[in-house]
């Protein structure tokens, strides 16, 4: 039995997509993707609010959208809780009766997800009263109530206070066979809440897996950026290829026409001197910011191509490097992936 | 914001031209005798009538002008924008029309009409119930406008954010629509009542002319003014003052296209 | 009888001078309407000089009128108007209209006398006492349960043509022109009635009101419906 199950288009807009999903009960899938790519649109479909044009959808195995059997189950009888982006509660009425809003929540249960998120004192004041944090909660806690089989987040940490974060947090984990489906730009957020990660490109699923496959063999420009990855556009012609601003690079592998070049930041050597030896892939560059980060610092170089590079702290030091210094970056053609554009 | 000069000079022109004719009027009232006039029973009685006449008729207004704007802004409806002309077009009907319209299809020879006489015995010109509804006709638009206006131009998010959660559509309606409609209703009719109050041509043309019947507060301020000029001020003052009554405590909240508070 | 000599010597003088002006303003009661045209005709045909007619109400007319509109010759019903109103004093009646109990045509309620109008199971309908129509309606020595009273004459008889009223008080004339009313039993040439004045207020306009006191015009206004002849 799955939670979800869509394998169908829809048209929102210029957008056309083309979506292959499942999501089994009690698991949580986060949907990753640049802007405009149809992540909100997806959860509309999910739902309701957006028909598909071909295909099915269907939830907790009951058909919800089967455009050629005409079937279309309502939004209301969907076993879905929605949280959107911009929460939309309702400006009219108190907390606590936007959080008991649905028919299907229980008063019982309402006063209790009043306390686990801390929302209880607001309870009689309207949303208009509460913070970013607090409301982003009540919104939460509204989907909640209705007890789904199906829970669609959009964003739900987005410019949250620790506090809240770790409220919501704790709410999610508390799943049972609900399954959850969370929109995020944070990649760090989709790393660590979801079992899988799902990447949504142009309205097309581009990549699905574990976060740690993802991280590590991203398949697109975009999952590389995700994983902190550099990449670099440029056009291929056999063994080497030039950026738009005419640095050739040598490639391990050769490719043509347009492409993008996934570098590792740790791939990349610092130098205070022109290197000999083997890297072919050298190049001047000066550093405009370093990014400490624990055990290692992330210096983004600024140049003909700006890249970034990863080194130990120590390397810092010894390379006694600060904003403005000139350094020599150097590449291995080897550490470099191609992907065609 | 501090407007600028030429801006408020002409603002400041309109408001005087709108103002004028109400100095005027002030100017001219007899109030040493205002005390008698106001006390006269053909005073009095265009009055109640008018606030009988123009209260049912805005209560109509909206009972039927709701279904009628929610059904426009959110239904796709085929010939939508033929049913928008028909429903502005009392508004730019001359009234007179108006109500020699309403008689070719509710008089007692009308196309409607005669059934209503021939099968219940109903006839509306010449009664009270004839006053409403040449009132309906001619405010109706005003608060299908106001409301249609307000659906339209805010979203329907809200509802749909309701649906999801599992309300259905009634539950929706009842719950998240309406309530947030409510300003725009209020605003919607207030301005029907106002026109239903003032409505002239077309009352006097279906419903006719008679003192404690259909003569309305209009009606009798025009006789007045052929025969008794001081009644006429009277009348006409009273007219000035039960229009400020309810349109001054409005304010800014309930005219159409402010955004109720969230 | 004066105001035809009155006339007669307006006549003279104004014949040996002719007419100065091509276009005369006339403010005229409503219930002229239908006559007023074939009169100005008759006048353009023997002088020459055009005439554009205003109808209206008579108190209207009166208003606009002291507010100073351009007119040159007031023709209405209610003689105390022309007081009010800057006329030069030679004022000529020259015609009068009967009232005229009404039916629509084929009497369908079956209105028969005079009590009939005291009925309240029919619709009746008269002019409003502050029109001359209406006030000549309540000289009238009976009672009248009316429904509703109308702004003008030509209300209660567009009402009776409609067939929204049952019986109306109306003037003679309009039965006559008006194909959908008729008079509701054979009516005697009596008064109350309403006389119609003229009032000039300009010079130009003196010619025409002699023209209305004219065997030619009188003949025009019969073929109306109006009472000419003994007008005091």
């Amino acid at each position: 039995m799955s939670a979800i199950h869509l394998a169908g288009t829809a048209q929102a807009g210029h957008l056309e997509l083309e979506v292959d999903l499942s999501v089994e009960p009690g698991e949580t899938v986060a949907l990753l993707g640049p802007n405009g790519a149809g992540k909100t649109s997806l959860l509309r479909i999910l739902t309701g609010l957006l028909p598909l044009t071909r295909g099915h959808l269907d939830l907790s195995d009951h058909a919800a959208d089967v455009p050629d059997a005409g079937v279309f189950v309502e939004p209301h009888k969907r076993p879905i809780g929605w949280v959107p982006q911009d929460r939309l509660l309702f400006p009219h009425l108190t907390v606590k009766q936007n959080v008991g809003f649905s028919p299907r929540a229980r008063p019982e249960r309402v006063d209790q997800l009043l306390e686990v998120l801390d929302i209880a004192e607001l309870a009689d004041r309207r949303p208009s009263s509460c913070s970013g944090g607090q409301a982003q909660r009540v919104a939460l806690a509204r989907a909640v109530a209705t007890e789904p089989e199906v829970l669609l987040l959009d964003e739900p940490s987005a410019a949250l206070d620790i506090d809240s974060r770790h409220l919501i947090d704790n709410l999610l984990e508390d799943r049972g066979d609900r399954a959850t489906l969370l929109v995020t730009h944070d990649p760090v957020e989709a790393a660590t809440t979801a079992d899988r990660i799902v990447i949504l490109e142009n309205g097309y699923v581009t990549h699905v897996g574990s976060p740690v496959e993802v991280r590590t063999r991203p398949r697109t420009r975009y999952a590389a950026s995700l994983a902190g990855l550099n990449t670099i556009a440029a056009v291929a012609t056999g063994s080497t290829a030039t950026t738009e601003d005419g640095v050739v690079v040598v490639l391990g592998e050769p490719a043509s026409g347009p492409v993008h070049l996934v570098v590792p930041p740790v791939a990349v050597a610092l130098h205070r001197t022109a290197p000999g030896g083997s890297p072919r892939n050298v190049w001047e560059a000066t550093v405009a910011e370093l990014q400490p980060a624990f055990d290692r610092v992330r210096v983004v170089l600024d140049g003909p191509l700006p890249i970034v590079a990863e080194v130990t702290p120590a390397a810092v030091e010894v390379l006694g490097l600060v904003p403005g210094t000139r350094v020599w970056a150097a590449v291995k053609a080897t550490e470099i992936t191609v992907h065609p554009a | 914001m501090r407007a600028p000069r030429p801006i408020l000079a002409a603002a400041s022109v309109a408001v005087i031209f709108i103002s004028l004719p109400v100095v005027g009027l002030l100017q001219r009232t007899p109030w040493s005798s205002l005390d008698e006039l106001l006390s006269r029973e053909s005073v009095i009685q265009p009055l109640l009538l008018s606030l009988l006449v123009s209260v049912i008729a805005a209560l109509v207004v909206v009972v039927i002008g709701t279904p009628l704007a929610w059904t426009m802004a959110r239904v796709d409806l085929p010939g939508r924008r033929i049913v928008r002309a028909l429903v502005l077009l009392p508004m730019v009907l001359p009234p007179v029309v108006g109500g020699t319209a309403l008689l070719f299809a509710l008089g007692r020879r009308g196309l409607i009409g005669q059934w209503l006489d021939r099968w219940f015995g109903l006839t509306l010109p010449f009664t009270t119930l004839g006053a409403v509804v040449a009132a309906v006709f001619v405010a109706l638009p005003f608060y299908v406008i106001a409301v249609e206006g307000a659906l339209e131009s805010g979203s329907d998010e809200l509802e749909q954010m309701a649906g999801t959660l599992g309300a259905e559509p009634m539950r929706v309606l009842h719950r998240i629509t309406l309530p947030r409609l409510l300003p725009a209703m209020g605003a919607g009719v207030a301005l029907a009542w106002a026109r239903a109050l003032g409505e002239f041509g077309a009352t006097i043309t279906f419903a006719g002319n008679l003192p404690g019947r259909t003569q309305t507060l209009p009606l009798a301020t025009f006789l007045a003014l052929e025969s008794d000029t001081e009644e006429a001020l009277a009348l006409s003052l009273v007219m000035l003052i039960v229009s400020l009554a309810v349109l001054i405590p409005m304010r800014d909240r309930w005219l159409p296209g402010r955004r109720p508070d969230q | 009888m004066r105001g035809l000599l009155v006339a007669a010597l307006l006549a003279s003088t104004v014949a040996c001078s002719g007419s100065d002006i091509d276009d005369l303003t006339v403010f005229a009661a409503s219930s002229l309407t239908d006559v007023l045209p074939d009169l100005a005709a008759e006048y353009e045909n023997q002088t020459g000089t055009t005439i554009t007619t205003v109808f209206g109400g008579s108190n209207h007319l009166a208003a606009q009128l002291r507010d100073g509109a351009p007119a040159d010759a007031f023709l209405t019903a209610d003689a105390r108007l022309l007081e009010q109103v800057a006329t030069r004093e030679r004022l000529v009646r020259f015609a009068a209209n009967r009232l005229v109990v009404a039916v629509p045509t084929g009497n369908p309620a079956g209105v028969s006398s005079l009590a009939d109008l005291a009925r309240s199971d029919l619709r009746v309908v008269v002019c409003a006492e502050t029109v001359p129509c209406g006030a000549a309606t309540s000289e009238m020595n009976t009672t009248i349960d009316a429904d509703s009273h109308e702004i003008s004459v030509r209300a209660v008889l567009s009402r009776l043509s409609l067939g929204e009223a049952d019986v109306g008080i109306v003037y003679a004339t309009d039965v006559a022109s008006e194909p959908g009313a008729q008079p509701a039993w054979p009516q005697p040439e009596a008064c109350p009635c309403v006389t119609y004045t003229a009032g000039a207020r300009t010079y130009w306009a003196l010619p025409f009101l002699a023209f209305l006191a004219s065997p030619a015009a009188q003949e025009i206004l019969v073929r109306h419906g109006f009472a000419t002849g003994e007008l005091d």
